[in-house]
């Protein structure tokens, strides 16, 4: 019974949600499919008339050190912002784990970054950035000599930005998850733990940590392929510069398309890059299955 | 060093970790706020200008309502308002949102009760919002004006529906997952229909969830700019996209207007998000925690 | 037909050049079909002949657009039945994008589109706008520019658009730091000659390294970031000495005694400029340099505009005049540089394309468009025409000093790179020079590397039609070395 239930639902919702996205993502496929194998430059021509081209595109993409550039600085970024957004998320989330005064008013200003529109803060930072701009102020205040970084007029100190904005954007997002899971975790091995006589750093290393493991894991995945994609910011705050050295991935894209028109460099950019995101999404399903059977058949032996 | 004073010292400790945090935090919220009380010829100035003197509402009467005033930076106006922007931007974001979390709820029940898709297409799923919308962005556009969805507001929202449905379908199965199979075959027990038992059972139970997840995905399709700014023409456009607008080639970005526009943006969704916040704890652990 | 209208063309440029005029000119006043005495009332007379009562679509920034444009549309609206209906409003740099989308989806959404005339040879090709000439003649327009700027806007031959805003690069300096004799007197006893207006881009960083004494003042301070439009200075350089970035046979001829001596000009500011200009845009060079940051600086006209507000430090203590130039081919030339002409445009596939042509008429008569450029409220348009050299509250914007040298630069001024996929050969200059501006790469390298990137865009887009292409593009340089006084 249930499951003639279960059939009946199914192909009542599962039809209209797989209509829906397939709508979406067939046509699309089927342009970038196309678009890779046909030059077409967008002011030249009409898009069904582009020659093919075999995988012309796609040696000429990989050939292009500009491209390689963009994926190494991109994976850089999103590497850095998602590790530096898990340390201090996780940092937070710890040390907010217990009730304590003013902890509401913490936790309220701490998720507001998350909610601000990340155009308004790339904004907001090419203001605060400048040379003689508040922040370097705030840093001479603070530390009593005189601080003058040139934040975007080199490299270093350009890169650094983008990804401290991507970290102050983000951070609510992992301390939200890794409170979630502070906060979830059971009781009872701890207790346990301390009556034994374990120490705290013991406890933590040894039974908190392998228990939200899959939570870090997955923060991590998610906000490393969120950030790969991060184009508002980084473009409203350097726009690709000094020189090229905050060109990420998305930025290297829209200039292709959007500003050299050259669709086709652009569909076979995407489609490497796709590819990219789904090799670490295909590893990243595998680590995190087995993470949540390892939890589960670690806590729940009957089921 | 006795327990008590162990205590104290971390409590101490912790204080002044999370202060410092909150600076940082706080620092470009206040400056941006402050931005946009700055008559023109403060807001760019050395050493910077930390609190406007004269406090003034023009940035707010300009961006908002297009007001044409005569400032000394820069003698320039605009009597283009943005209300039609703040109307489309609650029309569209609000309706995909909604769509996209009916539709979640429901895949979410057969999910979490039927199993009708498989975990490995449920991890495929969240993954399908990685995809970086700048991938996407010229496909849509010809797919879109060979259908005649360009510049329409259906356009729009399907893009975001399928784009945030990974989201809404994940958060309130882990909310369904939580509730007892048993109540729900008890209820059937007593002779309610299934509708019935979803409706005035399940429902309520995790309807503060489903609030969270709605408020969660507004605020993703509220703040997105790429899409729609490259579908929008006269009739849909957002107010990430008006946000752009204030920066030109020759002449700058005009800082006070930008961020009078960009705080007025935000407020709603500061609002929103401070309203839900205990429910977002819950909702995120994307079913990586036992409960 | 064409005959005709070869011939009218050649008459009205003959006839303009004849009376001492502006050098380049559109006039078809004797042409017009249409009735009425000034080409406002013809614009009037010929959207009333439509019998139409339609609302046009227009993508335009409302920096440009919310002053006299749209009242002057309002009045056009209840003249004709044709006004403005919707408008979507976008900043300058969102623009170029924003139309080739519209223009792949083959869409007629806008009508009017404002757009930098350096899109009109790719859009042109694209088959996005309305070619204007036939319109011209009905309508009897007069369209006229003190430097080349009008024919920015012609394509193989045709009119496709019409400018209302004529930006122009011009040169100012401190006059009270540069009229001081002790300061005079060192320069002398420094360099054994007297310090006088730079003539050429080498006299320019040498007064430029003079007046640079940190923090208080720099020597100079010209935008050098990427995405700020710094190959405009760079072709400045380069067409004064003689350089042309093509050659014949669209072969890239940067990698030229002229490209390197411009580059080593370009780079050479650098250590005349504050650190941060590698990065800096308008929003901080402006208050920087009106507040008494730097001593001489080329720059848009609306700049000097700014600098000489009443609050501004330096109100009153300027000077301008035509930028530099190189006497590389023998003589003095003195190019400047007109980039972006922002110019409104028609697409083909609207449903209204006469319609919104005898709008874009009406704002661009020599008497409108000065009304455009003379808006106290709205001021980023900035002058073009003669008709707006003459105007005295144009005057009172730019102060008589800026409208003068205003005049002379635009009788030097030419185009960027006035090319289909123009914003490609731009955008890879731009990153090159970037890149030799902060140290990657050395100029000499920055040149080979974008001949080299060049070369690979004209493989790609086509030689044949590029080639085709360089006579409009050359026809938007100005005929003369230096600007009569």
């Amino acid at each position: 019974m249930a499951r003639r239930q279960g059939r009946r639902f199914k192909w009542f919702i599962l039809p209209v949600v797989t209509v829906l996205i397939l709508f979406l993502l067939v046509p699309i496929i089927f342009f970038q499919i196309f678009f890779s194998l046909h030059q077409w430059t967008a002011y030249i021509g009409e898009w069904w008339q582009a020659e093919f081209v075999g995988l012309e595109i796609f040696a000429d993409v990989l050939g292009d050190a500009r491209f390689y550039w963009a994926l190494v600085r991109s994976l850089i970024f999103a590497g850095a912002s998602t590790v530096l957004c898990l340390v201090i998320g996780f940092m937070l989330a710890y040390l907010m784990r217990e009730p304590f005064r003013g902890r509401g008013f913490f936790y309220l200003l701490f998720i507001t970054p998350m909610l601000v529109v990340p155009l308004a803060i790339g904004y907001n930072y090419e203001m605060l950035l400048v040379q003689k701009g508040p922040f370097n102020q705030l840093l001479s205040w603070i530390t009593g000599q005189e601080i003058q970084v040139s934040w975007f007029a080199e490299a270093v100190p350009a890169f650094l930005s983008i990804i401290f904005i991507e970290v102050w954007n983000w951070t609510p997002f992992v301390f939200i998850l890794m409170l979630a899971g502070l906060s979830g975790m059971p009781k009872e091995p701890i207790e346990a733990a301390r009556v034994l006589g374990a120490s705290p750093l013991q406890i933590f290393f040894q039974i908190q940590l392998p228990l939200l493991r899959p939570v870090i894991v997955l923060a991590l995945i998610l906000r490393f392929l969120e950030a790969l994609g991060e184009y508002p910011k980084v473009w409203s705050l350097t726009r690709g510069g000094p020189g090229s050295y905050t060109e990420t991935m998305p930025v290297y894209l829209y200039i292709t398309s959007w500003e050299h028109f050259n669709i086709s460099k652009g569909a076979a950019v995407s489609y490497l890059v796709l590819l990219i995101v789904a090799a670490i999404v295909y590893l990243c399903i595998r680590i995190l299955l087995r993470e949540k059977r390892a939890l589960e058949t670690l806590y729940r032996p009957s089921a | 060093m006795n327990r008590r004073a162990r205590r104290r010292l971390y409590g101490v400790g912790r204080y002044v970790l999370l202060c410092l945090w909150l600076v940082v935090v706080i620092f470009p919220l206040f400056w941006s706020v402050m931005t946009s009380f700055k008559p023109p010829y403060q807001w760019f100035t050395w050493p910077p200008t930390w609190i406007p003197d004269p406090f003034t509402l023009n940035n707010y009467r300009v961006a908002w309502f297009g007001e044409l005033l005569d400032t000394r930076y820069i003698a320039s106006a605009n009597v283009q308002t943005v209300f039609p922007a703040l109307v489309n931007s609650v029309f569209i974001a609000g309706t995909s949102t909604m769509l996209s979390v009916v539709l979640g709820m429901l895949l979410a029940y057969g999910v979490s009760r039927y199993g009708i898709l498989s975990e490995r297409t449920l991890f495929r799923l969240l993954m399908l919002r990685m995809i970086p919308p700048i991938v996407v962005a010229v496909p849509v556009v010809l797919y879109y004006s060979t259908i005649g969805l360009l510049d329409s507001y259906p356009g729009l929202i399907i893009i975001y529906v399928v784009t945030t449905l990974p989201y809404s379908v994940w958060m309130i199965k882990s909310f369904i997952d939580e509730i007892p199979i048993e109540i729900e075959q008890a209820a059937e027990l007593l002779g309610a229909s299934r509708a019935r038992t979803i409706g005035d059972i399940v429902f309520p139970l995790v309807r503060s969830g489903v609030v969270a997840t709605f408020l969660f995905i507004l605020i993703l399709t509220w703040s997105e700019y790429l899409m729609a700014l490259t579908l929008s023409s006269t009739n849909i456009s957002t107010l990430p996209v008006a946000l752009s607008k204030y920066e030109g080639s020759t002449e700058g970005r005009l800082y006070g207007w930008q961020q009078a526009l960009a705080v007025g943006v935000t407020v709603p969704l500061i609002v929103i998000g401070w309203a839900i916040h205990r429910h977002l704890v819950r909702g995120f652990s994307f079913g990586m925690l036992r409960r | 037909m064409t005959d005709r209208r070869t011939f009218l063309k050649g008459t009205a440029a003959a006839g303009a050049s004849l009376l001492g005029g502006p050098f380049f000119a559109a006039d078809f006043a004797w042409a017009a079909s249409v009735p009425g005495d000034t080409p406002e009332q013809r614009a009037i007379n010929g959207a009333k002949a439509l019998k139409k009562n339609v609302d046009l679509n227009i993508l335009i920034w409302g920096q440009y657009f919310n002053g006299r444009m749209r009242e002057l549309a309002a009045d056009f609206k209840e003249k004709t039945g044709i006004g403005i209906g919707g408008v979507q409003d976008l900043g300058i740099v969102a623009i170029p994008g924003k139309v080739m989308a519209e223009s792949m989806a083959r869409s007629s959404a806008f009508d009017i589109v404002h757009v930098g005339a350096g899109m009109i040879p790719t859009l042109a090709n694209a088959g996005y706008l309305q070619p204007f000439d036939k319109f011209m003649e009905k309508g009897g327009m007069v369209y006229r520019s003190v430097g080349p700027q009008v024919e920015q806007t012609r394509y193989h031959g045709e009119y496709y658009g019409f400018v209302t805003d004529g930006n122009v690069h011009m040169t100012g300096l401190r006059k009270d730091l540069f009229d001081n004799p002790t300061e005079r007197k060192r320069f002398e006893d420094k360099h054994g000659k007297p310090m006088k207006w730079p003539e050429t881009w080498d006299d320019y960083l040498e007064l430029a390294k003079f007046f640079t004494r940190p923090p208080d003042l720099y020597g100079v301070s010209d935008l050098r970031s990427r995405k700020w439009l710094g190959p405009i200075w760079f072709l400045m350089m380069l067409y004064s000495n003689g350089g042309f970035p093509f050659g014949s046979d669209m072969t890239p001829t940067l990698y030229t005694d002229a490209g390197r001596k411009a580059v080593e000009w370009y780079l050479g500011t650098k250590p005349y400029s504050t650190k941060d200009i590698a990065v800096w845009g308008t929003t901080q060079n402006i208050p920087f340099v009106a507040g008494g940051g730097a001593f001489m600086w080329t720059y848009w006209t609306g700049g000097p505009a700014t600098a000489e507000r009443q609050n501004s430090k330096t109100h009153g203590k300027w000077t301008y005049g035509v930028v530099p130039g190189s006497r590389m081919q023998g003589r003095l030339v003195k190019r400047s540089v007109s980039d972006p002409v922002i110019a409104v445009t028609v697409n083909r596939r609207s449903q209204n394309a006469e319609a919104a042509y005898w709008l874009c008429q009406y704002w661009c008569t020599p008497k409108h468009s000065t009304e455009i450029v003379a808006d106290p409220k709205l001021t980023f348009h900035d002058a073009w025409a003669p008709e707006h050299m003459k105007d005295p509250r144009v005057a009172a914007k730019y102060t008589p000093g800026g409208i003068e040298g205003t005049a002379q630069c635009l009788q030097v001024s030419s185009p960027p790179i006035l090319l289909p996929g123009n914003l490609e050969f731009t955008d890879l200059l731009d990153k090159n020079l970037a890149d030799a501006f902060v140290g990657t790469i050395s100029g000499d390298e920055a040149l080979k590397k974008t001949e080299a990137e060049w070369r690979d865009v004209v493989k790609r887009v086509g030689s044949r039609l590029l080639v085709k292409d360089l006579a409009s593009y050359k026809a938007a340089f100005p005929k003369i070395d230096l600007p009569k006084a």
